[in-house]
């Protein structure tokens, strides 16, 4: 080989290492690289007879990132900003959670999300949002005061299409790409838990023990990437309160994939 | 004197449409012009598909014109740059020789590029703006329906405003009847773009803006944001169910009622 | 050497100072301020409407990086000596100069333009490697429909920062190297006319580098080069540092096109008529011309941005009475005559290299010029074109439409001129030779798609769409960097006593030409689908034509790393130079390589243009 190839193609493959070694240093650089497999749960029948296999997943969104979870026990690098993270099924805290705002579901099939909403709320900006949309009837199961200690429903549960625009702590919104499979969007928003209650949990460093309830269903169509973000506009000092958590992955939103 | 001449002086005693040179760049011209014009237009219809609007056939038919139009540019540019390839070229360290001549200047032909340049900026201007008026005068459609828009981050939310209080995620329109969109946002910019019907405007937050289309074809097509408005932008898309009449008011009658549209009636602000 | 050096062997303050103070001075000024400002300033008031405590302390403390390393490099000795009713001694001015400091001089204040040209050069470069870079990022995340490579934030902060890099980069590397280097030397002057602002524009640059650097460790940007407001406001702190490198490369590009615009009108050689200038000064003036009006409307753009986002005004946020349209129309304003100041360098260099790689006279130099000045005169009425679909004004698309489709007419007159001198000329093939044909190709593709985009309702399908990132691609890089290399290879051998590699540089021309078309065609076909620009993942549809461009990418990106190579390479141990390599004859080319100091022993004296090629007819 001619000696002088050696210059040229050396500068090109030091290039390449450069640029891979700085892509790669970005890549690594997210909140919540992990992803969290939904759990199989056995057969759901939907109103119309179909018959679709079902999973679940549990999530809990918090006042602050002080739970741990992906964020890391002292929160990370935003204590206070407000968070989605994964739960157990009766609301606990997993404070040891590697991941918790990435999904994965397979296609054609019934997903039943469970979320425990510890922190307080307001007025949505869209009112929109204040609805439940894309869920199997048009309808969410609703707990307004579930007992942590106690394991159990403190107060009935109830069917809503909707909840009061000005109570609502936070939604969870899924949508993705117009990309020729079907649309995939459902939108279920969380009402708010006792002002006074999740304000004096936070002062004793926890959380309040009487989150919000909503548990959902909806059936996913073929494979692809979608997103999930919240849309109650909690990024104080912001534009239209939407930046900080609200702009930042693995807080307010994160990645769905829907992939067999 | 003449018997003293080189090949490249006598060149210029004859008449320039009987250059050899000149002869072959009309051949070239005409040869580039169609090509580029084929192969263009080829793949600009490739690209854009099928049309789901007249305004989308508008912009299709305005594309393959100015492409049309500027073929025999192009084509004149690539016929005089190869003629330019084909003479002698020179290669090395050196200069090769000057040129036999030097001629610096051409009043006839800079008069005549400014004066075709000149036309086709008019043709052009005189085309689009035919076409613009008829954009414009769809927004005055009395017959349209109304659609408002609201664009937030990062979803779109869509109401019928006469309708008992229909919102929606997703757009549905009868076809064939001319459709106004009230376009506004929560936050920051956006751009509602109705792709397949050729239709955008940008979504504002405490404005209102306005663009109008009527579609042609039942099916389904996509909307996409094309302003980047933050973090999910380019998950801020959802499609456009395009029906029959009869479908799309069964549709309408549906949808649950909740309790309000963003827009009431003519005159009222949006809240 | 003087006697101000030997003096007691105590150096002089001039003498210490370098970019190394600069850099330890502006980033300890910056810590202090960081600190002092974390301390002692309030926090925001319980109904502040915009978060404004974290950007008041980064915007403090990154004022104070820029004075720290403006002091620390010693740009102020001028001012602080007038300050004490003195000025600088000619010993000092030609410490200044950077006579006999050797390798130095680069490092330092150094007023001598050619070591400013060869400054800017530098950094050019490394601007143009941080741009690709960051191109190859957001290009392999593209490569596969669902993104997920990079995650959003970091993906849109750089997209933003790669344009507004790329941008800065395209604005200075014509002006910035030969503007500097070459200019005075092809008017027959010595320097220019203000050889410490020379010197300031230069370390501006650098000094506006770090903070955006900075921006992309402090949350980076979430808004395109563009920096759209009210997306702007909200974004994380990163966007100080933009808001900072904007408002510090503003000063320098202004301070910069008052040093040029001075220089030629006032230092051109005896019997250098305006007939017989050559028609790259044109090029260089009538581009700092350009930027002169413009840049100070972007740096006020910003400034209201900064000032939104720290102090809580409302110019952009229409809730409080504000409005996004005022910042768009602030933002194109500058916006788009400064495609036009990236543009005209470029294609004047290649105007006066084609006699020269023809060997007969430009072909009508009085219609460059009004091409030139038509350009830059209606550039500055069509800013509106890029708000066409922003709802702002519709009953102004027709005007803005009439004057953008207006701008075909004097850009057709450059490429009259550039086929007309290929006509009928004795073709030497050079790399410099063939970027004239690749511009034509490249800038007639910009240009016309250009037209589709000025047409409004065709312009309603293609806004916002990768069609206009492919069409302004075609026209800065295609054109625009064509022209930059091209200038590179022929000037190189009077910055450097060298000739660039020929063999690599051919090499490195294919491979940029062909891997650029593939890569924007691609762009073209994906945009006319309906692929959104500025987007992480896109649909299905779109896979096959982003998979050709992410591929021409990379060719083009193996290019310019062989063209890296090239520069670095030829510029230790390449060939040596001859005094006039091409046997040009505008007045650079009359002086020995290296070039002495002050130029010439003895002032030229012009009785011609410069494109006295070919035999007069007999």
């Amino acid at each position: 080989m001619n000696r002088k190839i050696f210059g040229p193609l050396g500068t090109v493959i030091i290039g390449i290492a450069v640029i891979a070694g700085i892509g790669t240093y970005v890549a690594a650089a997210q909140n919540d690289s992990g992803i969290t497999q939904a759990t199989p749960a056995g057969l759901f029948t939907a109103a119309d007879g179909k018959s679709y296999p079902q999973v679940k997943l549990n999530l809990n969104v918090y006042p602050n990132s002080g739970f741990g979870g992906h964020h890391g026990a002292g929160g990370g690098a935003h204590p206070d900003w407000v968070s989605y993270g994964l739960g157990g099924p009766n609301g606990e805290v997993l404070p040891d959670a590697k991941t918790g705002t990435n999904f994965q579901v397979p296609p054609h099939t019934a997903v039943t999300i469970t979320i425990y909403q510890y922190d307080s709320g307001e007025s949505l900006n869209n009112d929109f949002f204040a609805h439940v949309r894309g869920t199997v009837d048009g309808t969410a199961k609703f707990v307004k005061t579930y007992d942590t200690k106690a394991k159990a429903n403190a107060s009935p549960e109830t069917v809503i299409t909707n909840i009061p625009a000005d109570m609502v702590g936070h939604t969870f919104t899924l949508h993705g790409m117009s990309d020729g499979k079907s649309q995939l969007f459902v939108s279920v928003p969380l009402m708010m838990s006792v002002d006074e209650e999740v304000g004096a949990a936070e002062e004793a460093g926890g959380y309040t023990q009487h989150p919000t309830k909503t548990s959902f269903t909806f059936i996913t169509g073929d494979e692809g990437e979608y997103v999930w973000n919240c849309e109650f506009p909690c990024g104080d000092g912001t534009i239209a309160r939407f930046g900080n958590a609200m702009s930042a992955m693995s807080y307010m939103s994160g990645h769905f994939i829907v992939k067999a | 004197m003449s018997d003293l001449r080189s090949p490249e002086q006598s060149y210029f005693q004859s008449k320039w449409w009987k250059r050899k040179d000149v002869r072959e760049v009309v051949v070239l011209w005409i040869v580039f012009t169609g090509i580029i014009g084929y192969f263009s237009t080829k793949f600009q219809n490739i690209a854009m598909g099928k049309p789901a609007s007249e305004t989308m056939e508008n912009v299709i038919h305005l594309i393959t014109t100015f492409t049309w139009a500027s073929s025999p540019v192009a084509g004149f540019v690539a016929a005089l740059a190869v003629e330019a390839l084909r003479q002698k070229r020179h290669h090395g360290d050196n200069p090769p020789p000057e040129a036999e001549h030097n001629i610096s200047s051409s009043p006839r032909a800079t008069a005549l590029w400014l004066v075709i340049s000149a036309l086709l900026c008019l043709f052009a201007l005189v085309v689009g703006l035919i076409a613009l008026q008829k954009d414009d005068q769809a927004l005055l459609d009395r017959n349209a329906i109304h659609v408002n828009v609201t664009g937030q981050q990062w979803a779109w939310s869509y109401d019928y405003p006469g309708s008992a209080g229909v919102r929606s995620d997703v757009l549905h329109l009868p076809v064939d009847q001319p459709v106004l969109f009230h376009v506004t946002s929560k936050d920051v910019k956006h751009s509602f773009w109705v792709v397949q019907m050729g239709v955008k405007i940008d979504a504002n937050p405490g404005y209102v803006t306005e663009t109008a289309v009527t579609p042609n074809k039942i099916g389904i097509f996509d909307i996409r944001c094309a302003e980047l408005c933050g973090l999910l932008h380019a998950y801020m898309q959802n499609k456009v169910v395009v029906e029959s009449k009869a479908d799309y008011e069964k549709w309408l009658a549906s949808q649950p009622d909740t309790g309000h549209t963003t827009w009431k009636a003519e005159g009222e602000t949006l809240k | 050497m003087t006697t101000f050096v030997t003096k007691q062997k105590k150096k002089a303050l001039i003498e210490r100072l370098n970019v190394f103070t600069a850099f330890a001075l502006g980033t300890i000024s910056a810590i202090v301020v960081w600190r002092l400002a974390l301390a002692f300033l309030p926090a925001d008031a319980e109904l502040s409407p915009l978060f404004t405590r974290e950007d008041k302390i980064t915007l403090l403390s990154m004022i104070a990086w820029f004075i720290g390393f403006m002091t620390g490099i010693g740009a102020l000795i001028g001012p602080f000596r007038w300050v004490q009713g003195k000025d600088l001694s000619h010993e000092e001015n030609m410490f200044y100069a950077g006579k006999d400091m050797g390798i130095k001089r680069y490092f330092r204040y150094t007023t001598d333009h050619k070591v400013v040209g060869i400054q800017y050069l530098v950094i050019t470069m490394v601007i143009f490697g941080i741009g690709g870079i960051l191109a190859m990022l957001i290009r392999t995340n593209l490569g596969k429909p669902g993104g997920g490579w990079i995650h959003p934030q970091a993906y849109n902060s750089i997209v933003g920062t790669h344009g507004i890099i790329m941008i800065v980069g395209t604005i200075i590397m014509v002006t910035g190297p030969f503007g500097n280097y070459i200019m005075p030397i092809m008017i027959g002057a010595r320097d220019m006319a203000f050889p410490r602002l020379n010197a300031l524009s230069f370390w501006l640059i650098v000094a506006a580098a770090i903070p955006l650097i900075w921006a992309q460790f402090i949350g980076g940007i979430s808004t395109g080069w563009s920096a759209y407001n009210p997306l702007a406001g909200q974004s994380p702190l990163g966007m100080d540092g933009y808001i900072m490198f904007i408002c510090i490369f503003a000063i320098s590009t202004m301070v910069a096109g008052a040093n040029i615009t001075t220089t030629v009108v006032r230092m051109r050689a005896r019997g250098m008529t305006w007939n017989r200038t050559p028609i790259f000064i044109y090029g260089v003036v009538a581009s700092v011309a350009l930027a002169l009006p413009a840049f100070p409307v972007f740096f006020l753009s910003q400034v209201m941005s900064g000032m939104d986002r720290a102090l809580g005004t409302s110019f952009y946020n229409t809730a409080l009475g504000g409005s996004g349209w005022l910042y768009e129309n602030l933002f194109w304003i500058m916006g788009h005559p400064e495609v036009y100041v990236i543009l005209i360098p470029a294609v004047a260099a290649l105007m006066e290299m084609a006699p020269v790689f023809t060997r007969r006279p430009l072909f009508s130099f009085n219609v460059a010029v009004m091409g030139i000045a038509g350009i830059s005169g209606l550039s500055v009425l069509v800013w509106a074109h890029h708000m066409y679909m922003s709802g702002w004004a519709p009953l102004l698309s027709a005007p803005f439409m009439l004057t953008t489709e207006l701008i075909s007419i004097p850009t057709g007159m450059l490429f009259l001129v550039l086929i007309g001198t290929l006509w009928r000329g004795r073709l030497w093939m050079t790399v410099p030779a063939l970027s004239i044909f690749a511009l034509l190709w490249n800038f007639m593709i910009g240009g016309i798609t250009g037209i589709y985009l000025s047409d409004v309702p065709a312009d309603a399908f293609l806004h916002g769409s990768m069609f206009v990132t492919a069409h302004f691609h075609y026209t800065l890089m295609g054109a625009g960097l064509t022209g930059a290399i091209a200038s590179l290879i022929y000037w190189f051998p009077k910055m450097t006593g060298k000739m660039l590699n020929k063999r690599l540089s051919w090499i490195a021309f294919w491979l940029t030409q062909i891997g650029f078309n593939v890569a924007f065609m691609g762009m073209f076909f994906v945009g006319l689908q309906g692929q959104p620009r500025r987007v992480e993942a896109y649909a299905q549809i779109f896979s096959k034509g982003n998979l050709i461009t992410t591929i021409g990418a990379y060719t083009i990106m193996i290019g310019m790393l062989v063209l890296l190579h090239a520069v670095i390479s030829s510029w230790r141990e390449g060939v040596k130079a001859p005094m006039n390599p091409w046997q040009a004859k505008t007045l650079e080319w009359t002086v020995a390589n290296p070039v002495p100091l002050e130029n010439f022993e003895v002032l030229p004296t012009v009785t011609s243009d410069a494109y006295g090629y070919g035999k007069a007819r007999s």
